[in-house]
């Protein structure tokens, strides 16, 4: 699985302004700040030195794998535009800046993806209290003298979050299309997971807890499961964790339904925004260009993580180097997340209504019917309040 | 009359800041719940819309919600049940038989109550690990072949959940006990024993009304206090879904967005908490005896 750092664009524009098009509606959307325009066409901001902006960071894998990661990318920002940073940076960042948020008191970017349990990315997208950034894309990265629109590779701010996935099925799934899941393919997947469910190893679902999920990552590395469903940051995840003898990291890209169709391997996008909220909005945006600089990435590549920058995956090394070398092998990658839709009491999250019962399927608690018709039913209210 | 003026207002003066405090930080988040139950809106959002009973309304529809408060009601009485039943029965082994370590068993069996949940929570993943883990490894000795019992799978998930929480609580009501236990005099059982009382008949005619005044309290305590810790050990311990609670549906419709349905949820576990003790106190009212 890819793992991306990148500008919440994609999703903001992608999911929140489905129906209107992003990228046009991006340029002619009032500014908030009436000197952004300009001020990102120059290389030195306006801003005065003595601004400090708040930037609230996720502490994933990534930072696990090399602590410090954002802290370096802080003062690396600093150096580059004389803007000072205060670095908020936790495993539960919901839980340390919910509150103040929920105060008014909002930090100014916010790095932290869509599709984690608490979902308050989500929240900033459904109740429109993101800040817009198209206009980060020509502003010129602080220390260089390229446009940011020029260091993304191509397709990743593009509206269609799923651009290079061939199959129909991926993005009607995603929009709860009408009767999608009664399709033969729908039926397809259904027994595939159902299958594979019969094939988990049975204490899989006792460790699905954040207290125990290592545990089942270990049953791979001590030879007692073949495979697991997981992401490039399992490496520096399990670094310091026993292993069989012999033991080297595999991966392989969801084989093809199909003969002759192609293997696909899901891209996560990890999230960089801005709420609207922010106090410093134009050092904000300063601070998102950055993550695109040269130093920036590398800084980054050093706990695994991989900017969609032209030219870098060229340079990985290791496990990493063969992780990404399933896309050259004629994988697809697989991009984007399930349409945002207002919430509606009763009706529960993606996660719990698609995802959750899967742990049900392999303790026998859940049957696969009721499972199959679970998601149907919330699939067709999820459609009635998808965001327009 | 001069005096008694300046003594209330200097009373007045005195009590105030806690009172203030207290309705600012108590009093006023509360009747706010009540309020916000009423609305539909985000938690990160200012904008708000009335929808009256609506979210009260779903609330009663709401599958997960009916077996949140199951799972809740399921543990309220179990684990107060065989919390008390252990607490009483070894503080009165603890303050009326003479044992070898007296301090050392109230030490160990009060430790666990100052260990946080996170704590406990690791403490008992070594302990229900299906391979290799405490327990299975234990009963795999007695049976003679590997047991494999998956404690923190379905269905025995929410035993998991009562032993620890049992654990977790026995020393704490244990000590209290102990405390009021020693206050009834030894002349009682003495004389109670020259009647010809034996233990047992000593514990349920003596020690027990004596102290009921202490159960009667304490148990209110804990009522209220494990509709929280349940959601606690649930939150540290298990998946999400797996065994959930009331507090723990409210936190999850939160996080899906959904600020007025969760406080909804949160108004009828506080009418929940508060009818539930108002009941315990009616039920156990007893004529208070004295020593």
């Amino acid at each position: 699985m890819k793992k991306f750092l990148s500008l919440l664009l994609t999703l903001a524009l992608a999911l929140s302004l489905a129906a209107c098009g992003g990228k046009d509606a991006g340029t002619t959307a009032p500014p908030p700040a009436e000197s952004n325009g300009d001020s990102g066409q120059t290389e030195a901001p306006p801003p005065a030195e003595d601004v400090t902006i708040t930037v609230a960071a996720l502490a994933s894998g990534y930072e696990e794998a090399y602590p410090g990661m954002w802290q370096e990318v802080c003062d690396a920002f600093t150096e580059a535009t004389g803007v000072k940073v205060n670095l908020i940076c936790d495993k539960n960042l919901e839980d340390v800046i919910g509150p103040s948020m929920q105060g008014g008191d909002f930090p100014d970017v916010i790095h932290l993806a869509t599709g984690r349990e608490k979902g308050l990315t989500e929240q900033f997208i459904k109740d429109r209290n993101i800040a817009e950034l198209t206009d980060v894309l020509s502003m010129t990265v602080p220390g260089e003298s390229v446009k940011v629109s020029d260091k993304i590779v191509g397709g990743f701010t593009d509206t269609s979050v799923t651009n290079p996935y061939g199959a129909d099925f991926f993005n009607k799934a995603t929009t709860y299309a009408e009767g999608i899941w009664d399709t033969p393919e729908a039926q397809q997947c259904f027994d595939i997971i159902a299958k594979l469910a019969s094939y988990t190893n049975p204490v899989t679902p006792a460790q699905a807890n954040d207290q125990d999920f290592t545990q089942n990552q270990q049953l791979v590395m001590d030879n007692k499961a073949l495979f697991m469903p997981n992401g490039t940051w399992i490496v520096g995840e399990m670094a310091e964790a026993p292993r069989a003898e012999g033991f080297k990291w595999g991966m392989t890209a969801l084989p093809a339904a199909k003969a002759g169709g192609n293997g696909a391997s899901y891209c996560w996008l990890e999230q960089a925004w801005i709420p609207a909220a922010a106090p410093n909005l134009d050092a904000a945006k300063q601070f998102v260009a950055f993550l695109y600089s040269d130093a920036a990435c590398a800084i980054f590549a050093k706990g695994g993580a991989v900017q969609p920058v032209p030219g870098l995956t060229d340079n990985l090394e290791g496990d990493n180097k063969m992780f990404y070398s399933i896309y050259d092998n004629g994988a697809d990658a697989a991009m984007g997340n399930f349409a945002a839709y207002n919430a509606v009491a009763g009706l529960g999250t993606v996660r719990e209504v698609f995802l959750d019962p899967v742990n049900g399927l392999v303790n026998g608690s859940v049957t696969v019917d009721q499972w199959i018709s679970d998601v149907k039913a919330a699939s067709d209210q999820m459609r009635a309040n998808i965001m327009g | 009359m001069r005096s008694s003026k300046s003594r209330g207002r200097f009373l007045a003066l005195c009590v105030a800041p806690a009172a203030i405090l207290y309705f600012v930080f108590m009093i006023l988040p509360t009747l706010n719940v009540f309020r916000m139950s009423l609305f539909e809106r985000g938690a990160y959002s200012p904008t708000e819309t009335f929808v009256g009973m609506a979210n009260f309304q779903a609330l009663a529809k709401d599958v997960k919600f009916i077996t949140a408060m199951q799972n809740t009601i399921l543990l309220i009485v179990t684990v107060t049940l065989i919390t008390f039943f252990f607490a009483i029965v070894f503080a009165a082994i603890l303050t009326r038989e003479k044992i070898q370590g007296q301090n050392f068993f109230r030490i160990v069996f009060y430790i666990p109550n100052i260990l946080s949940v996170v704590v406990i929570a690791g403490i008992f993943s070594a302990i229900y690990k299906p391979e290799n883990g405490m327990l299975n490894s234990i009963l795999s000795f007695f049976k003679g072949e590997t047991v494999m019992v998956l404690w923190k799978d379905q269905p025995m998930v929410i035993v998991s959940v009562i032993i620890a929480m049992v654990w977790q609580a026995i020393g704490y009501y244990m000590v209290m006990y102990m405390a009021s236990m020693s206050a009834v005099p030894e002349s009682l059982y003495e004389s109670a024993g020259l009647d010809g009382a034996g233990r047992v008949t000593q514990f349920f005619q003596l020690t027990l009304p004596l102290i009921w005044t202490n159960i009667r309290t304490t148990l209110t305590f804990f009522i209220i206090s494990t509709i929280n810790m349940a959601f606690l050990f649930v939150k540290a311990m298990v998946a999400k879904g797996m065994a959930d609670v009331g507090l723990s549906f409210m936190y999850a419709q939160k996080d899906a967005g959904l600020y007025g349905y969760s406080m909804a949820a949160g108004v009828v576990i506080f009418l929940f908490s508060f009818l539930l003790s108002a009941l315990v106190n009616w039920v156990t009212k007893r004529e208070v005896l004295e020593m």
